[in-house]
């Protein structure tokens, strides 16, 4: 995919551009905008232009925040709560591309030792307390402290400096570009500092974003109300947000139809049910992807011709395609292809590991195994991953090998696959970090927690060294697209099966949405029209 | 009578300690690891141990155990782990929801199973007896998430009377609050107005057929009067019996319904803490539902005792 | 003693048959007559003991007559009012006349109400007394069956069986009747307890000229309290007379076979044996 704008956005973004773009206000024209698909799900909608700016949207989501402090929250999923009330230094557009937030501009040092940011002045914060340099050393030195749950987003920062009222220094101890991407998400929201000495922040979230947070339910809602000193109006486009729990998938469909939801997350199967109620669905690949991952030290899995054997066996055009009904796009890179990591000329790698039973059998039968192996895989029964691992488990099969599935929870799994490296192999859904660069730390390298086996290719090991380094995401990209052919040939311990596609359903009206890349939902600038 | 009514409620001390350390124990055999949850994803196994230390859950079961009671005598459930916030706190704000629809639940169950049973059971073998013995059939039959799909897709979305989701707290608008009330309650409550019903027949049916009764009848007592002055009362031991059975029923059946209505209730809290093997959540929602479940039965028992004049003197 | 006296009670071609079984259309598909083609008559201040086997329709006989239950076919004339005639609210008017007493005493009294309300139920619906006059009539209707005032605010399970009986008893005369049914009335009590309701009942019967229906499948005690009897067997009457005829010169080989079951029918040895020995009440028995 080409992209045109992102050879504009050089190193330091100017302060023009981010007078021009608004701050970069929301869905509107953003990434991969082909309208409506074959299936009748879109991309993205654009901006209509009748919309009501007294208008009210509501969310359904399926978990609540665990809590409403960016730093505390244990679930993977709590920064959805936290967009409206929360900026962040750097905002990741729905194209993928970095755009400013609180700070407007960045620059990294020659030797890549340091980045400095420029940050935006006249902001407050919803309790009235300045937004500055204190301000946000006070928030970064938090989101590293050892209480923090973002604290490895944010490991290669080594200082934070205030070097001027409006301009904060990061001193790196590599990896300036990722950190970019982890500013753009938890790790860079910013929050009021005397909220912090307050205390209260799990349950009374005080940040700069466009919304205050009005009321808090815990465990059914919360409210959001415009903020009247917010820095750009012009994403503002609702009076009124709020977002609601409803783990039942039929409830959230439910409360479409009713009129009780603008829009909800659906599973991929209520796709044509919502369609048919005459509700609009938005699909786009998230970077969420399952994955078949083995312990590379335990036996057979060291043997590269057994993990490729494995790999050949998977047929995942029959399981993204046939059994996830096309809303699991089957792909061999770890990346969506909405990531600028994503290498366009590869593709989804299909043809590097083809599914070829006939030639896993006849590796299984050099590596020693000419009558299959038996071993165990857990999954989790949570995730809806069970499916896809019966699928896996009848593909092996039919290359004599017998995976035994144990269904187990997924803090288990973390438990005996990756603590006490227990178990022969996983079958996961991944979930991402802001940067792609975790991929690389949480899973493929010898330290990584998803690596229980320890090993590695040393040659990923090296690039993994470089591809953080570069601020600008067309530097980063070749040193990922070499990391993925060398993972070709190695075959790591953990590989993709198919990439999800995130699906949520909405009321005729709402406007102002896209996918956005990093797989979390911002509703920064959705409007409603009247009555919608 | 009111020495009684003290008596019953020491008995219940022991009763809530085995049931509190029967749910402790039960935490420790739910599989997952709560500590690699709230370290989060790429958490590396020292982080993970580390967490387990803080949340002292590498003490042994004993101490935690006696570290958690001791707290309960104090009145202090201890703190999510997830959420961080007072398990008393979390319990307070959802035990409004649930309490409600338990009431509601078991307003229609009395309301409809009651007069259903009372007309049924006065002339068994007629057509009404039959046409309600069908109907308790039917409604024991019918899981409430079944019921609950039909009626929110008739009145909520297809007709648009009353609201598929949400709960709002009768402080803040009773009229909302019974509209949020009426679906689920009737989807949890029907199952038990059958079981009402039928109960209510039956012992109706068993009252009328009694000689006091038959003579009161004979002696010229209005039929309406003969039911209020001596069946009712006289079936009133199995009639609230079987209500108060309907409770337990109904805060089962409030889980799945709580859920498919998005109300933030006792329920729904215990589902996503045993998601998360949220340990003191799940441990004070099991000890705040056995003190419920106790505290109606002591009433029931004392309410035996209005039926019942032997028992009043003891 | 004269059969002059007025039929305060006459039963004509009493027939009741139940449905035992239904369709799943909740058609009848099997019957049973309980009583068929049953007639007698009962006088003022005289005894008809209903005997027969267990089963025969002694009890059904009982709620036909109250109006309990509605006949398939034949009459109920009490005092001369047809009562199978009247409407609802007619009949409950005319109840007062005809009261019932039952054979379990633990059943026959409502166990939530306190005596003085059980008693006086009859008086409040068809006097409309409440208040102390009721307490003071119901005080009165106690001591008349042999209790006393002091039991007014007792519950039913404060009594032994035969003061409930009694109870029971003086619920019925609390109506003012013309007739009491008595459907096993002593049956479940202990001999000299059953001695001393009869004497209570005869004694009732000399004072104010009740005219009691007694049903008992027990002939040694329908002996002694009986003028009339009439023997029930299957739903019918088969055989019917004056006590003394009855049980001197039994006609019909059913009779025959109920007395021989009876161990002591003597009627003097009975009357020795539960110690009923008071002479006024002999004299009206044997009549
Ligand atoms: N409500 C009813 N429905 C069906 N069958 C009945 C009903 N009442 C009585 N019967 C039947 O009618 C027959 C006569 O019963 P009934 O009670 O009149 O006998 P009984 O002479 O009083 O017997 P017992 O000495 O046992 O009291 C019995 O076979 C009984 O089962
Ligand atoms: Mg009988």
């Amino acid at each position: 995919m080409a992209h045109p704008i992102r050879s504009a956005l050089a190193i330091a973004v100017s302060a023009a551009l981010v007078a021009a773009c608004g701050g970069g206000g929301g869905g509107g024209g953003g990434g991969g905008g082909k309208g409506p698909k074959a299936d009748g799900t879109v991309k993205n909608v654009p901006l209509a232009s009748g919309f009501d700016k007294d208008g009210e949207f509501s969310w359904g989501y399926t978990i609540e925040a665990s809590s409403l402090d960016p730093h505390r929250g244990t679930s993977g999923f709590d920064q959805n709560w936290l967009f409206p009330v929360y900026d962040r230094l750097v905002y990741a557009a729905p194209d993928g591309i970095l755009k400013p937030m609180l700070a407007t501009s960045w620059e990294a040092a020659e030797d890549g030792g340091s980045v400095t940011l420029k940050l935006r002045e006249g902001v407050t914060f919803h309790d009235g307390t300045p937004m500055d340099a204190a301000a946000v050393k006070t928030s970064l030195d938090r989101a590293r402290d050892d209480e923090s749950v973002v604290k490895s987003d944010l490991a290669t920062i080594q200082d934070v400096t205030v070097a001027d009222d409006h301009t904060v220094r990061l001193a790196l101890s590599g990896g300036a570009g990722a950190i970019l991407g982890a500013l753009a998400d938890r790790a860079g929201m910013i929050i009021s500092p005397a909220a912090i000495k307050k205390g209260g922040l799990d349950t009374h979230p005080v940040g700069a974003g466009p919304y205050t947070m009005v009321d808090h339910k815990q465990g059914d809602r919360v409210d959001y109300g415009r903020y009247g000193r917010y820095w750009d109006p012009s994403v503002q486009r609702v009076a009124k947000m709020t977002f609601r729990v409803m783990s039942d998938d039929q409830t959230r469909l439910n409360a479409l139809q009713a009129g009780e939801l603008s829009m909800a997350l659906i599973r991929q199967n209520q796709v044509e049910p919502a369609q048919r109620m005459g509700l609009n669905v938005l699909a786009g690949e998230s970077p969420t992807f399952y994955a078949f991952t083995v312990n590379n030290a335990r036996k057979p899995f060291g043997d590269r011709k057994v993990r490729l054997a494995l790999n050949l066996a998977i047929d995942r055009k029959a399981i993204g395609e046939g059994l996830l009904d096309g809303f699991c796009t089957p792909q061999i890179q770890p990346w969506p292809s909405t990531s600028w990591a994503y290498d366009e000329k590869l593709g989804a790698g299909l043809d590097k590991w083809p599914h070829d039973p006939a030639r896993a059998k006849k590796l299984l039968a050099e590596a020693g195994y000419p009558k299959g192996f038996t071993f165990t895989a857990l999954t989790s029964q949570t995730t809806g991953i069970a499916a896809v691992a019966e699928a896996v488990q009848a593909q092996f099969a039919k290359v004599g090998v017998t995976m035994k599935i144990k269904l187990v929870d997924a803090s288990q799994k973390t438990r005996m696959f990756d603590v006490e490296k227990s178990a022969d192999a996983a079958l996961i859904s991944y979930s991402p970090t802001p940067d792609p660069q975790g991929v690389l730390d949480r899973q493929l390298l010898p330290g990584a927690a998803g690596n229980p086996g320890r090993k590695a290719s040393d040659e990923v090991v090296r690039l993994a060294g470089e591809a953080g380094d570069a601020l600008d995401p067309d530097d980063r990209a070749p040193v990922f697209h070499k990391i993925m052919a060398e993972l070709i040939d190695y075959v790591p311990h953990s590989v993709p099966i198919c990439m999800q596609q995130r699906t949520e359903a909405f009321r005729d009206g709402v406007s102002g949405l896209a996918v956005n890349p990093a797989g979390s939902r911002d509703f920064r600038g959705v409007a409603v029209t009247k009555g919608g | 009578m009111a020495g009684y009514a003290v008596r019953r409620l020491l008995t219940a001390v022991p009763l809530l300690a085995l049931i509190g350390f029967g749910a402790f124990m039960l935490t420790f055999m739910i599989p997952g690891d709560v500590a690699a949850t709230i370290a989060g994803e790429s958490a590396t196994p020292q982080r993970i141990e580390e967490v387990r230390r803080q949340l002292g859950l590498d003490d042994s079961a004993l101490t935690q155990f006696g570290r958690w009671a001791g707290g309960v005598l104090q009145g202090d459930l201890g703190t999510s782990m997830i959420h961080r916030i007072a398990v008393t706190q979390m319990i307070g704000e959802r035990l409004g929801v649930t309490v409600s629809l338990v009431a509601f639940g078991l307003l229609i169950a009395v309301l409809v199973g009651v007069p259903a049973g009372l007309v049924a059971g006065l002339r068994p073998g007629r057509w009404t007896d039959r046409l309600v013995t069908v109907l308790t059939t039917l409604g024991l039959a019918v899981p409430a998430f079944w019921l609950a799909t039909i009626l929110i897709i008739v009145f909520a979305i297809n007709l648009g009377m009353l609201p598929a989701t949400g709960f709002v707290p009768i402080t803040e608008n009773p009229l909302r609050w019974l509209e949020s009330m009426i679906l689920p309650g009737l989807a949890i409550g029907a199952a038990s107005a059958a079981d009402v019903a039928r109960q209510s027949r039956s012992a109706v049916a068993e009252t009328v057929g009694r000689d006091h009764v038959r003579t009161s009848r004979a002696m010229g007592l209005r039929p309406r009067s003969v039911v209020g002055r001596h069946v009712l009362k006289n079936s009133g031991i199995p009639i609230v019996t079987v209500a108060s059975l309907q409770v337990e029923r109904l805060l089962g059946a409030a889980v799945v319904v709580e859920l498919m209505f998005a109300m933030p209730g006792l329920g729904q809290l215990t589902v996503s803490a045993v998601r998360a093997r949220d340990i003191p959540t799940i441990q004070g929602v099991v000890l705040t539902i056995a003190v419920v479940v106790i505290l109606v039965n002591l009433l029931v028992d004392l309410s035996y005792a209005w039926f019942n004049p032997r028992l009043r003197k003891r | 003693m004269s059969t002059a006296r007025e039929v305060v009670l006459r039963a004509t071609g009493l027939t009741k048959r139940f449905t035992t079984r239904r369709n799943v259309l909740g058609r009848a598909v099997e019957r049973l007559t309980a009583v068929e083609d049953v007639s007698f008559e009962l006088r003022a201040g005289k005894t008809l003991a209903l005997v027969g086997e267990s089963g025969s329709g002694k009890s059904t006989t009982a709620r036909l007559v109250t109006a309990l239950e509605k006949p398939d076919a034949g009459t109920v004339e009490v005092c001369g009012t047809e009562w199978t005639a009247l409407g609802r609210s007619a009949l409950r008017r005319e109840r007062r006349r005809m009261q019932m007493v039952f054979q379990d005493p633990y059943a026959s009294l409502d166990p939530t109400k306190m005596v003085v309300h059980t008693v006086g139920e009859p008086l409040l619906v068809h006097e409309g007394v409440r208040g102390q006059e009721r307490d003071r009539r119901v005080a009165d209707l106690l001591e008349r069956v042999g209790l006393s005032a002091r039991h007014l605010h007792r519950y039913p399970y404060e009594f032994s069986g035969g003061q409930r009986q009694r109870i029971a008893i003086a619920r019925a005369l609390a109506a003012g009747p013309d007739i009491i049914v008595a459907d096993e009335a002593v049956s479940a009590l202990d001999v000299s307890t059953q001695a001393q309701v009869l004497n209570l009942l005869l004694d009732l019967q000399r004072d104010s000229g009740l005219a009691f229906l007694f049903i008992s499948h027990d002939l040694g005690v329908v002996r002694q309290v009986a003028d009339h009897v009439a023997v029930m067997h299957r739903g019918r009457l088969v055989e019917s007379g004056p006590a003394d005829e009855i049980y001197e010169s039994p006609r019909e080989a059913y009779t025959k076979s109920l007395l021989a079951a009876v161990p002591e029918v003597s009627p003097s040895r009975r009357r020795e044996r539960a110690g009923l020995v008071t002479e006024s009440s002999t004299g009206e028995v044997v009549g």
